[in-house]
């Protein structure tokens, strides 16, 4: 290891690396995604909304997240309360100016929270941004779309191939900037090393297949590049959309022996 | 004398006042400035449904009565239905078709209806239309060739609180007026005379599946809880049908706004305290901050987080889903993402906390503790009791207040918050 680099997550012997990359695509005229890749917050957002509100959506709730970066989250709840603020911000704003009415955003990604003696990750959505984890030469969704789509495929009542050219592909049921406030999904899941996350805007997902992604985010051991590559691809297939990426890597320290086998204690009850 | 009435489903809000009626696609949190505005007249319901401008008002169909005549003013996909089968829908009229129909032609009664079914959510504004490649489904699973040696443990083992999913989407709708059980096809049929009926009226079968099953419990009476429906339409296009649904719903709908009744979370029956907090209906107190809660018809919800478990070793995990603790969690990742827990790493280097320990299992109300068959064990203390040690794969109910340690090292305190 030369330069190792990013930063060291408390209470283990990990280390996390980012990169990120967005791009407008081919098609529209202004990008209204936003996204964030500092220190121990990583997340993108997709605006939506005429006259470049979508824009102003994505940055505020960016702009909030940001916020963890000082202060980082002391339990899972403060992500939710991030969030929740930001949608404040949003309706504020679409309050004060009229041609921001409607406007609105999803936000997908990860950041920190120290709980159980060690930095655990909060995976969050709002919508159909997504968070890919890859770990054991596998590549998992591990958020779950606010979509019409899924919520008809989890009905039964389509198939993935169906869902893509579905009408209603489009739909999300809950994004910020609506009132009351969306209710984020949340997970703490504990960093392993090696593992990787895949944060995008649909522009990504609705562009590459899993598997392409999965590739992709594979390939390339520094995290921007591998950020980079998955953006071009986005746009090379088509870019009908706008395109945002966040890799995150997790890799190994010395000394991480957590799959060591449990020591038996000779002082405890046994059943 | 023509009669008025509604037939909607959920999504959509049942509405009447002097001489009107009418359907709207709006979330429930809205019927208290709608059903107002409908009181004082059909204008007044319009100008309150254009709050927003007019690009933004939701699909709604609105019958007004006056002399001779019914106004029938539709929005969006729903239609009005005469006496003798007649429909008349908005034909994709903006931003709404108005006519008047003279007495003698409606027959005797006219009935607004919701349409089929209302796609929830918000179709965003000028999307490109995107490429049929299947690119866009849940991930199938994305394996490679594995290497050398395969690392890690087995997937913890876990059974899946969730129902089996249930006769589609019509029956996964947990959301029903409080108060008043809705109906999972429009055939809550009013009879709309000015003079009867208020929403609390509409009464139809308690939502069978989802709630059931959360809520072991609890008694769900199939039956009316007020008077029996006055009538049942002769539905000419089965709302049950989503399937076929969707091709005939993309039109026009680009600004219609979010209706986001959130159908994601688990949905329980309760009971709301004068406070406002949710409670399992058989407690007389607020499970959150002790209150007397009023008798009340306990209504279908989406679950609120049960509490916190407090880490002894520091932080916090919220109970809005399960929690599998130990020194190195693994879930099966083939578990859909809404069914998975929490992973929680505790233990030191020490190793007395196994891999997968403890599971923390939320089903309906209940929090229950499950050791995974840990080396050293677990044990729970209710409040004012003696420690009990939890036998491998025995579930074991915990209250507020109770706590659970693993391996005499780390302890989770099950605390509800206010």
């Amino acid at each position: 290891m030369t330069e190792l680099g990013g930063r060291l997550l408390r209470g283990t012997t990990l280390r996390v690396r980012a990169g990120s990359a967005t791009d407008v695509g081919r098609v529209r005229d202004h990008n209204e995604d936003s996204l964030i890749a500092e220190e121990s917050v990583f997340a993108v957002a997709d605006g939506m909304g005429g006259h470049a509100a979508g824009e102003v959506a994505s940055r505020i709730v960016i702009e909030a997240l940001r916020d963890l970066v000082a202060e980082p989250a002391r339990r899972p709840d403060d992500v939710a309360r991030v969030l929740t603020e930001a949608n404040r911000r949003i309706l504020v704003s679409q309050h004060e100016r009229p041609e921001q009415r409607g406007m609105g955003t999803t936000v997908a990604g990860l950041t920190v929270v120290d709980t159980g003696g060690s930095e655990h990750w909060i995976v969050f959505n709002i919508g159909d941004s997504r968070v890919y984890r890859l770990a054991d030469n596998r590549m998992r969704l591990v958020t779950r779309d606010h979509s019409e789509v899924r919520e008809l495929m989890d009905a039964g009542v389509i198939d993935a191939a169906e869902a893509a050219r579905h009408p209603l592909r489009n739909v999300i049921t809950r994004s910020l900037g609506s009132d009351p406030a969306p209710t984020p999904d949340i997970w703490v899941v504990p960093p392993t090393p090696g593992e990787r996350f895949v944060v995008c805007s649909d522009g990504l997902s609705g562009e590459l297949a899993d598997r392409e992604i999965m590739l992709i985010a594979r390939k390339y051991a520094d995290p921007q590049i591998a950020a980079d590559q998955l953006v071009s691809a986005a746009v090379r297939a088509g870019g009908r959309d706008n395109v945002s990426v966040v890799v995150v890597a997790v890799d190994a320290g010395e000394g991480d022996d957590a799959d060591a086998d449990t020591a038996p204690r000779a002082d405890l009850l046994r059943p | 004398v023509t009669a008025l009435r509604t037939a909607a489903h959920s999504g959509w809000l049942e509405l009447s006042g002097p001489g009107l009626v009418a359907v709207v696609a709006a979330a429930d949190r809205h019927r208290g400035a709608l059903a107002a505005a409908a009181e004082r007249g059909g204008t007044a319901l319009i100008e309150e449904l254009g709050r927003h401008g007019v690009s933004q008002m939701p699909e709604f169909v609105v019958l007004v009565r006056s002399d001779d005549v019914v106004r029938v003013i539709i929005r969006g996909g729903g239609s009005a239905v005469l006496a003798d089968g007649t429909r008349l829908e908005a034909g994709g009229r903006q931003p709404w078709s108005d006519r008047d129909i003279p007495g003698d032609r409606v027959g005797e009664y006219v009935m607004a209806r919701a349409a089929a079914r209302t796609p929830r959510g918000w179709r965003r504004p000028g999307r490109i239309e995107r490429p049929i490649t299947g690119a866009r489904g849940h991930p199938e699973e994305l394996t490679l060739p594995p290497p050398e040696e395969s690392t890690g443990a087995p997937p913890a083992e876990r059974v899946s609180s969730a129902p089996p999913a249930a006769g589609g989407i019509i029956a996964s709708v947990p959301w029903r007026r409080p108060g008043s059980a809705g109906t999972d096809r429009s055939d809550a049929v009013l009879s709309a005379g000015p003079e009867s009926v208020g929403p609390s009226a509409v009464v139809g079968r308690a939502e069978p599946r989802a709630a059931a099953d959360d809520v072991p419990e609890a008694t769900l009476d199939p039956r009316p809880a007020g008077t029996a429906p006055t009538g049942t339409d002769t539905l000419d296009e089965p709302p049950s049908a989503p399937v076929a649904g969707p091709a005939e719903l993309t039109t026009d709908r680009g600004s219609l706004p979010r209706v986001d009744d959130d159908l994601d979370r688990p949905v329980v029956l309760a009971v709301r305290c004068p406070a406002g907090h949710l409670s399992a209906p058989h407690l007389g107190t607020c499970r959150s901050c002790g209150r007397v809660i009023p008798p009340q018809q306990p209504f279908p919800t989406p679950r609120p987080p049960l509490g916190i478990l407090h880490i002894s070793t520091g932080g916090v995990v919220p109970l809005d889903r399960g929690v599998l603790v130990g020194r190195a969690p693994r879930v099966n990742e083939e578990l859909p993402a809404s069914d998975r827990p929490h992973l929680l790493r505790v233990g030191g280097p020490e190793r007395d906390i196994s891999r997968n320990h403890v599971e923390i299992i939320i089903e309906g109300w209940h929090v229950l503790v499950r050791d995974l068959g840990s080396t050293n064990g677990t044990t729970v203390t209710l409040p004012g009791q003696e420690p009990v040690r939890v036998r491998p794969a025995d579930d074991h109910g915990i209250e507020p207040g109770a706590v659970v340690t693993l391996a005499d090292e780390v302890s989770l305190t099950y605390e509800v918050e206010e």
